[in-house]
């Protein structure tokens, strides 16, 4: 059995809450919610933490099982449906991320790459990260998600010349229904933390590293859109499609230092690959407990593969991904929220008959 | 978009052949399952680059979705 550390852990989780929203769903959350969209952050992340408190309560109850071995064994029937169900979301994921990085890096840096050979590099990354082992991605992910993290802390000290208050207001103009749908858009990807109980059990798992986790990735989501509507405003952050990078790339030193966004960039790519090869290990990993004769290692390349095909078909181009947005948060109320709820009323271990 | 379609003939073909010969393989079922989702992936490859207007998965479905629930 695998073992990771507490640690790195959290930093999976956080990878998982932060890559996601920064790239999908970040200009989708300013557009709804405009210049009060930080307050959208936090009852998205309520959301998320009703998510992994349930999912822990659940796992609780069997201590050294994930949440796909625990299905296998004690519903053998609805219980593989429901596993199956999971891969097929964690996979979605998978294409997702996949997808949204290759659109970033053919819109911002290799613009006459042909995608495929982009796609191809990225999957080398990931499939060797993710054959060595959960163990290696998480010691990779605890590395630069660490960088990343300090990077983040130090977006308002660098941006602080160009913030302007005035940006913020008026507060709640009008009134809290744009809050609101700014959270809608930003809760699926918060309770991408669910990922956690599935890739390691009890006690590893619990509702303390769950919502650290949480709390890590959304407070850099929360610095990093306060930043962009503190720099740019809600008005100018809305029309990129990167807000994010948009705002690093204004951050200049002196009058020789400048361009600083490609070390930031250099920083966050690998958790995001990291993540692409946690989401090919989760995949096959479900697999392989779900059906014991298989081997989750041989899984993790043909897993990639398709995923690589499955992102281009789903996600024709950036505009379809934004669409997807729209239509994702519903699929989350199921896996995000339903499903857990029954995990947490119904999965039981069994009692013994004398 | 010709080009695109055998480059990705090729990888597939690659991957194919590295799932099934040069892995280090301990289950057989793994490796004919891992080698039927490369040939999906393939497929899926050859029908994108040879039709790539007409085929919108996520938009058939959110357009579909549209007039019958809410949508933000």
């Amino acid at each position: 059995m695998e073992m990771i550390s507490n640690r790195q852990l959290v930093l999976i989780g956080a990878s998982y809450v932060m890559n996601g929203a920064l790239l999908c769903t970040m200009v989708k959350a300013i557009e709804a919610g405009y210049n009060d969209v930080w307050m959208a952050v936090p009852i998205a992340v309520a959301a998320g933490l009703a998510a992994v408190w349930m999912l822990a309560a659940a796992a609780r109850r069997f201590p050294g099982q994930d949440l796909f071995e625990v299905l296998a064994a004690r519903h053998p029937v609805v219980g593989r449906a429901i596993g199956f169900l999971y891969i097929f979301y964690f996979f979605i994921l998978l294409c997702r991320d996949f997808r949204i990085l290759i659109l970033y890096i053919n819109i911002t840096l290799l613009e006459y790459t042909p995608l495929l050979i982009v796609a191809m590099l990225i999957l080398a990354c990931a499939v060797y990260m993710a054959r060595a082992g959960l163990e290696v991605s998480a010691r990779v992910n605890e590395i630069w998600m660490f960088l990343y993290v300090v990077c983040v802390l130090l977006v308002p000290i660098l941006v602080a010349p160009a913030i302007h208050l005035h940006h913020l207001f008026p507060m709640l103009y009008d009134g809290f229904v744009p809050v609101l749908k700014g959270s809608w858009f930003l809760f699926p990807f918060f309770g991408d933390i669910i990922i956690l109980p599935f890739l390691i059990g009890y006690p590893a798992f619990k509702l303390k590293s769950g919502t650290q986790g949480l709390l890590i990735g959304s407070a850099s989501i929360f610095i990093l859109i306060a930043c962009a509507l503190l720099v740019l405003g809600a008005n100018v952050a809305s029309r990129f499609t990167f807000p994010a990078y948009e705002l690093v790339r204004l951050i200049q030193l002196t009058d020789f230092l400048d361009r600083l966004e490609l070390p930031l960039v250099a920083i966050w790519m690998p958790t995001l690959i990291t993540k692409i090869a946690i989401g090919m290990h989760l995949a096959s990993h479900g697999f392989g407990r779900l059906l014991p004769g298989l081997s989750p290692r041989e899984l993790i390349l043909p897993f990639g593969a398709l995923a690589v095909s499955c992102s281009f078909w789903l996600f024709r181009d950036l505009a379809e991904m934004f669409l997807f947005n729209r239509l994702w948060p519903y699929a989350a109320i199921l896996f995000q929220l339903v499903i857990p709820l029954l995990f947490a009323l119904f999965l039981r271990p069994a009692r013994n008959r004398q | 978009m010709n080009d695109d379609m055998w480059l990705g003939i090729a990888f597939f073909a690659v991957l194919f052949v590295t799932q099934l010969y040069f892995q280090r393989n301990e289950r057989a079922p793994s490796k004919w399952l891992g080698g039927g989702l490369i040939a999906l992936g393939c497929v899926l490859w050859v029908v994108i680059a040879a039709n790539s207007p007409g085929i919108r998965p996520v938009g058939l479905i959110v357009n579909w979705l549209e007039n019958r629930i809410f949508i933000p």
